[in-house]
């Protein structure tokens, strides 16, 4: 069998066309795997203010609550110590250290 | 330095980098049938061609974006894609059988008496079934004329030289199942 019989035979024995509806399926594929654009109407410009407007209102706050230093009130904590029963214990802490010999 | 490749369907490419589907049918076209045509040879079934021809065209449709003009022709990529995905089926079906090693008279007996029956289609088809896979995907490119000679080898990722050896043995495998009966 020479290189032409060869081609006679392929020629001969040629592979089917695909089915006709093979590109039909591949288009609607390709079609439901593209990423979906936004519409081109679709613009809320007041939702980029709004967005905007609430980042700043929460960094303020942040930094209001963080840099503000707390009130801090001795009396307030000794009556709690008092009726906690803590007295002794912040007598001999903030005594004078001749008294505790 | 490699020269840039002169494509055919260069005139598709921006509209398919667009991700227009009017050039994805264009293109289907002019190339499904090659596409299809090789799986067919290399699966020997058409359901599963029809397959790996929709993989590779969304594949394709999925890297038209950021494809680079001139690295390679539209139609020898769609046949890379098609004959990488074909081999992966291929192993699928037989993971103990790597395809240099396969026993080229395997089918003999079978394409003989498909012969004897004058089913010439059936007769090729089980003969080059029986093929291993690169030679067979090599009888493909150059008698189904999917590729010019340079394309193929560079499909098959081997120089013109190593293409043009593969061609002469599978041939010669070919010639050694159906001689006598054609």
């Amino acid at each position: 069998m020479s290189k032409d019989d060869l081609h006679t035979l392929f020629e001969t024995s040629a592979v089917p066309a695909p089915r006709a509806d093979l590109a039909d399926r591949i288009l609607a594929e390709a079609e439901a795997e593209r990423p979906k654009p936004a519409a081109a109407n679709d613009n809320k410009p007041w939702l980029r203010v709004v967005t905007a407007l609430t980042s700043v209102a929460a960094c303020a706050m942040f930094a209001v609550f963080a840099l503000t230093p707390a009130p801090v009130d001795d009396a307030a904590w000794q009556s709690h110590a008092d009726a906690a029963g803590f007295a002794d214990l912040y007598a001999w802490v903030e005594g004078e250290p001749e008294a505790l010999d | 330095m490699l020269a840039k490749v002169t494509d055919p369907d260069v005139d598709l490419l921006p509209a398919l980098c667009r991700g227009e589907s009017a050039a994805l049918r264009r293109l289907m076209d002019r190339r499904l049938s090659t596409v299809h045509r090789l799986a067919y040879r290399l699966l020997g079934d058409e359901f599963e061609a029809e397959d790996v021809a929709q993989e590779a065209f969304l594949k394709l449709w999925k890297a038209a974006p950021e494809w680079e003009e001139g690295k390679a022709k539209l139609l020898t990529w769609l046949c890379r894609v098609a004959t990488n995905a074909c081999y992966d089926r291929l192993r699928k079906k037989r993971p103990d059988l790597p395809g240099e090693t396969l026993d080229p008279t395997d089918e003999r007996p079978s394409a003989l008496s498909v012969i004897e029956t004058r089913q010439r289609w059936d007769a090729l088809q089980t003969a080059m079934m029986a093929l291993p896979d690169k030679q067979r995907t090599a009888l493909s490119l150059c008698y189904d004329q999917a590729l010019p000679q340079r394309e193929a080898a560079t499909l098959m990722e081997m120089s013109e030289k190593a293409y043009e050896s593969l061609l002469v043995r599978a041939r010669k495998a070919l010639k050694e199942t159906v001689s006598d009966h054609v």
